[in-house]
């Protein structure tokens, strides 16, 4: 593939920060948003952004070129995302909990992050107060799917690549997110 | 005609962006003439345009810098278990 992400990771690859500093530029934001859906806070999500360029400078050599450089980063990031989500769980739990860990709607109680987003700078409709919440409740293996698919635009194959996981399994997630979130949004107030 | 169960499957390939004109047809065919499905439908719907029209927050104007400082200088020989 010859995009010029790949054009100019090979050219950070041998050593060109310039070339870095463009991909940085291309893919900042777009992992910035990622994260801060993922996480609900500016400053983790600022954090998440900086360890994911870093990860990707330290590996860039690993890049397989055949392969779209977009998918790389987003699953760096994602991976990152998902990494302190857990770190959070733990934190949050007690190791006696009894949790279930099946793809089973049971699961959503028990998975739901319990700290609430923090407030940031952005103002918000009530509407989209209440998306920003339904998405903080949302268990992470759906959050992650959900926030690729309708956030990013990404496709069913394009989740499976960059999560690592059969399409079937990214569809099965994709559709309870979704029914999670249409039970959660309060549809007589949004019309 | 469709149940009800084979309705809501297919709701979900159309917004997977995945569903075969042929089950799209009777799709609209079963929306048409079940009130729940429909309501079903449109709360999909809904859900969707509201996630797309969510805000996208910016980062910090000096993040790109940050980055830029953060990354290990460069070396002459990277080895690969590095």
């Amino acid at each position: 593939m010859h995009t010029i992400e790949t054009r100019l990771a090979k050219l950070a690859r041998d050593g060109d920060r310039h070339a870095f500093a463009e991909i940085v530029d291309l893919y900042k934001d777009k992992i910035y948003h990622l994260s801060y859906r993922m996480l609900g806070n500016a400053q983790e999500a600022e954090d998440v952004v900086q360890e994911t360029f870093i990860r990707v400078y330290k590996n860039i050599k690993r890049y397989d070129p055949t392969h779209k450089f977009s998918t790389w980063i987003y699953r760096i990031g994602t991976n990152l995302c998902i990494d302190r989500l857990r770190k959070r769980k733990f934190t949050a739990y007690s190791l006696d909990a009894d949790q279930s860990d099946g793809e089973g709607m049971d699961g959503y109680s028990v998975l739901a992050a319990k700290d609430p987003l923090p407030e940031d700078q952005l103002t918000l409709s009530e509407t989209q107060q209440q998306i920003r919440e339904a998405i903080s409740k949302m268990p992470e293996k759906y959050r992650s799917v959900i926030i690729l698919r309708y956030l990013e635009d990404m496709s069913l194959q394009e989740i499976s690549e960059v999560l690592d996981m059969p399409v079937t399994t990214i569809k099965t997630r994709v559709h309870r997110g979704r029914e999670y979130l249409r039970k959660r949004l309060d549809h007589a107030k949004l019309i | 005609m469709k149940t009800c169960r084979e309705a809501i499957s297919l709701m979900h390939e159309y917004y997977d962006g995945m569903i075969e004109q042929a089950d799209l047809k009777e799709l609209r065919q079963h929306v048409k003439q079940c009130g729940d499905c429909a309501d079903r439908f449109q709360q999909y719907e809904q859900t969707q345009a509201y996630m797309r029209a969510m805000p996208k927050p910016q980062p910090s104007v000096d993040l790109a810098n940050r980055i830029m400082d953060a990354l290990p200088q460069p070396k002459k020989r990277v080895s690969v278990l590095n």
